[in-house]
């Protein structure tokens, strides 16, 4: 690689973490470092190897960025005290803060989080204000009564006549039947994994749009059920302040994995478009990194 | 665990030494092959569990990324199975400079078994081969690579394009460049394709232990003439791994049948 470095990195309270820091050639001044985290149980090089890709492609836009594995996943070891899997996740993201600011000078700090990713990225955003960039990629969603219809008209869609003629009346039945909404506070009994109510997240967005905090929700084509059309984000929170304040996309071509590898590239361009997008408006600032 | 990087600089590896437990009176060491792609991503959490458990039983082992995968340097379409093998001996010679042992135990998993017995041929200190669910046909195993890849997409998406199908079934040349989620270069296509049982060696003055399912007709024509004795034996699982499965798939990552199997394999 001529164009970045990469070292690695062990660090926590008892060095038990591990990570990749990917560091460009020419560090651009006034850019935060990226923290790329784990999606589910896949190790920090991320699913099909996307963290690697997007930490090489950052490298080339003169991002500094980390890809790391939290406590227990990957090949970071458990942590030594008990603590929630939450709570612990923000510790183990802290410390790789502080890694990279002992190391890098690095004090500020945009984070990509897809699935389970994108859930410890909002936690960590809400609760360090050294975040000044959010991107998460399917997080929450908010279904509306049109996502619904439009998740039904879909698979009505994908059946033969063969299929529809087999077995009208069932069809007719559930067709009928309306899904019934889900509390949006419930569907885990972890208070981590626990959606965030409707009114939380728009205070959530509030506070972090108040704090000058980029965010960038993306929503794929692997959710149907949750997020299915263009701005379905702004149907769901009509009228909130902060849909002005932040940038949300809903990309059927790419899929939660970015399995193929144009839906890799289209996806690694969309970051790499917003990361420069938040340096820039830093710069603007004239914030100091 | 020592994580810790390998290689000259144009080709530098990611490897994962553990040593053996400070009691060890083991005298063997064991490297881990990586498969290939999503079947590698896929292992990695079975590898590190077979890893710790080995180096508390005395075995210091070694896990690492070939060029262009994993956290090694390169992209994807820059992987070869040429330059594996020899990303594979340069390990070997770490594993054995930070054991310290004189003997190594090599673990191949599928591409990983014909990558491990090429580059165990001819190199002193290999006194086992265990070679798990090994690609005896290349190109069977792109066929299947193919057919894996369109089901990755049709899980993955909400909407299953129906054309994926058609193409899969019609065009010879559709999804041949991309295997779930990895570049699949025309040399890598051109490597794997001329893998086939004549050319899959099993090196002399090595004991090759092969795990396979015990309905794998490849496996065991490939192995049958080989053998013979105890030091080449043919060890049926018939509970093995889901190698391509995506992470949301609900399959086991540490299957214990397979973690037993290869454990015993490996310290027998």
């Amino acid at each position: 690689m001529t164009e970045a470095s990469e070292r690695i990195a062990c660090f926590g309270p008892h060095d038990h973490l591990i990570g990749i820091v990917t560091r460009p050639e020419h560090p651009r001044a006034d850019a935060p470092a990226c923290l790329l985290l784990n999606a589910g149980v896949v190790h920090r090089i991320g699913p099909h190897r996307i963290n690697v890709k997007l930490a090489r492609a950052l490298a080339q836009d003169g991002i500094t960025s980390i890809r790391m594995d939290l406590s227990g996943l990957g090949d970071s070891a458990p942590a030594a005290a008990a603590m929630h899997s939450g709570a612990q996740a923000i510790a183990d993201l802290r410390a790789a803060m502080a890694h990279l600011e002992a190391t890098e000078g690095t004090r500020r700090f945009v984070l990509f989080g897809l699935c389970s990713g994108a859930v410890n990225a909002y936690r960590l955003a809400l609760a360090d204000t050294r975040v000044v960039g959010l991107l998460m990629f399917d997080g929450y969603v908010y279904p509306t009564f049109k996502t619904h219809f439009l998740r039904r008209r879909a698979r009505v869609r994908t059946l033969s006549w063969r299929d529809l003629a087999r077995k009208p009346a069932q069809w007719l039945v559930r067709m009928s039947k309306t899904r019934p909404e889900t509390p949006e506070s419930a569907g885990s009994s972890d208070e981590h994994l626990r959606r965030p109510t409707r009114v939380q997240f728009a205070q959530a967005m509030d506070t972090l749009i108040a704090r000058g905090t980029s965010v960038y929700l993306m929503y794929s084509g692997s959710f149907i059920e949750g997020y299915n059309y263009d701005n379905q984000l702004r149907d769901r929170f009509r009228g909130a302040k902060f849909l002005d304040g932040i940038r949300h996309d809903y990309v059927p071509d790419i899929d939660h994995t970015a399995t193929s590898l144009p839906a890799q590239r289209k996806l690694i361009a969309a970051v790499r478009d917003w990361i420069q997008g938040v340096a820039g408006a830093a710069g603007n600032n004239g914030s100091s990194t | 665990m020592i994580p810790f990087h390998f290689g000259s600089p144009e080709r530098l590896a990611f490897g994962l030494f553990h040593p053996a437990a400070a009691d060890s009176r083991e005298d063997r060491a064991v490297l881990l092959c990586n498969p290939f792609g999503q079947e590698a991503v896929r292992s990695h959490r079975l590898y590190r569990v077979l890893a710790e458990r080995l180096a508390r039983l005395g075995l210091a082992v070694l896990r690492f990324d070939y060029h262009a995968t994993g956290d090694s340097l390169g992209s994807d379409e820059d992987g070869d199975i040429e330059g594996w093998v020899g990303d594979t001996r340069l390990a070997l010679r770490e594993l054995a400079q930070r054991s310290g042992s004189q003997r190594i135990v090599c673990l191949g998993a599928r591409l990983g078994a014909p990558i491990a017995a090429r580059a165990a041929s001819g190199v002193p200190g290999v006194a086992r081969l265990v070679l798990w669910d090994p690609i005896v046909q290349g190109a069977d195993y792109l066929a299947l690579l193919r057919v894996k890849h369109v089901e990755s997409l049709e899980s993955s998406y909400s909407l299953a394009d129906p054309q994926w199908r058609l193409r899969l079934a019609d065009d010879p040349q559709a999804f041949n460049d991309e295997a779930i989620g990895f570049s699949l270069s025309a040399r890598l296509r051109q490597q794997i394709r001329k893998l086939g049982p004549h050319n899959l060696p099993v090196p002399p003055g090595i004991d090759v232990q092969v795990v396979a399912h015990p309905e794998d007709a490849a496996v065991a024509a490939w192995f049958a003439p080989h053998a013979k004795n105890q030091a080449r034996q043919l060890r049926p699982l018939a509970q093995s791994f889901d190698w391509t499965a995506e992470e949301s798939r609900n399959s086991p990552l540490v299957p214990a049948p397979a973690l037993a199997t290869i454990m015993s394999t490996i310290r027998d």
